[in-house]
Parts: structure tokens; C-alpha cells; sequence
């Protein structure tokens, strides 16, 4: 428990440092853009910015995976196969991580061999999504569907795409399905994390 | 004015490598306690 908690305020030190580079990144790229002598040293400097959103993201994510499982620590584990939720953050990451090196490579080649690498994270997602779902048909309490929110975060992260769509869609599915639990209110961690 | 360019060019990839680096570490520790929440 005590190894936890440093985790965690590290995680929200670390997000502060990240929130401070993106300032710091801006700035350096609005001062660039002054000095680009080339159309195509703006797209660079425009995406470098763009980049940084979306690892400043990363990191609010991050704290809320963080805050997520300190708040289920205390409630039984759901079932998931532990290989799956090892692979999931280690593909993700492997991703932005290759990502990153193509842009600072100026490598097109290796960034579009990326991008059918989603499917593979997107797949795992589905994997997790239906272990929950069986999880909370087999648990119809409003614990069961509480611990959900742990995993929703992560998937939000891998996918932006599945971020705007399918978790709410999918809660409200299991929500019908879950027999007894009707309001909002039955539902506190993942309310917190949806509405 | 090139030059300075390309310079300010470099520090920004870098700035982001790091940004990157830090990243990763927060979602590595997170999920590390995600984890031990699990087990």
C-alpha cells in the first residue's frame, strides 16, 4: 500500500513536469515560428506542437489511471488475464514511442508502418472490454461495475477514437444487462469517470 | 538565419524526447499500480 502511494505522488509529479514542457515547448515553437524560413519548417514546428498535446494528455491519463486503481484497491479483483493488461500498455507505448523517433528521424517510411500497429492495441481493448463485460454479468453488484472504471482510462489512452464512442456505449449496454442496477448513482467510480 | 533555425529545431525534438520519456515513465508507474490493485 505504502509503495503505491509514492507511486502515485510520483505519477502526479511527474504529470506536473509534463504539463511544464508543454509551456516550455510552445514557447520554443512560437519563437521558431518567427524564424522558419521554409513552408515545411512550419508543419514541423505546428506538429512538434501537436505532439506535445498529446503527450501532455498522455500524462493526465496517466494520473488518472493512478487515481483509478487507489480508489479500487480496496475491492476485489476482476477478472482479466494478466497477459492482456500487461500487452496493452506495452504495445501503446512502444507505439508513441516509435512514433516519436520517426518524427525526430524525419522517417515516413518507419511512421507509417505505425499505424496498422492500432489494430493490435485496439484488439486487446475489445479483449478487456468483453472479459468486463462477462466479469459484471457474472457480478452483478455495483462494485463489480464500479471496478470497470480501472481499466477505462488505459483504453481511452490507446484509442482516442474508441475515447469519443464506444466506453459509453458500452457502459450503458452492460448497464441494461446488469439486473437491479438502474440509476446513476448505483454506479459511483465509473459515474465519476463518464458524466 | 537557417542555421538558427535548424538549432532551435534540435532543441525542440529533443525537449519533446524528454517530454516523451516522462510520459512514458508516469503511464509505467500508473499502470504498475493499476497492477498491484489487481492482484
Amino acid at each position: 500500500m505504502q509503495r503505491n502511494h509514492e507511486l502515485a505522488v510520483r505519477v502526479r509529479a511527474d504529470d506536473d513536469v509534463i504539463d511544464k514542457f508543454e509551456i516550455e515547448i510552445d514557447e520554443m515553437a512560437i519563437q521558431l515560428l518567427t524564424k522558419a524560413p521554409l513552408a515545411s519548417n512550419l508543419r514541423l514546428v505546428t506538429v512538434a506542437m501537436k505532439i506535445s498535446q498529446n503527450l501532455e494528455r498522455i500524462g493526465d491519463e496517466a494520473t488518472k489511471i493512478a487515481k483509478r486503481a487507489r480508489d479500487l484497491s480496496h475491492e476485489p479483483p476482476v477478472k482479466i488475464q494478466p497477459w492482456i493488461c500487461r500487452a496493452w500498455p506495452t504495445l501503446a507505448l512502444a507505439m508513441v514511442k516509435d512514433a516519436l523517433d520517426s518524427f525526430v528521424q524525419k522517417d515516413s517510411a518507419a511512421a507509417r508502418t505505425i499505424i496498422p500497429r492500432d489494430k493490435e492495441v485496439d484488439a486487446l481493448n475489445k479483449q478487456i472490454h468483453q472479459q468486463l463485460a462477462q466479469h459484471m454479468m457474472e457480478n452483478p453488484t455495483p462494485l463489480a461495475v464500479a471496478c470497470i472504471g480501472l481499466s477505462l482510462p488505459r483504453a481511452s489512452n490507446a484509442s482516442p477514437t474508441t475515447r469519443r464512442t464506444s466506453p459509453r456505449k458500452w457502459f450503458i449496454s452492460a448497464r441494461r444487462r446488469t439486473s437491479g442496477i438502474r440509476r446513476k448513482t448505483d454506479f459511483p467510480c465509473a459515474v465519476k469517470f463518464f458524466w | 538565419m537557417e542555421n538558427l533555425f535548424e538549432t532551435g529545431l534540435d532543441a525542440l525534438r529533443q525537449k519533446l524526447l524528454l517530454m516523451a520519456s516522462r510520459a512514458e515513465t508516469a503511464v509505467n508507474e500508473s499502470v504498475q499500480i493499476a497492477h498491484a490493485a489487481q492482484s
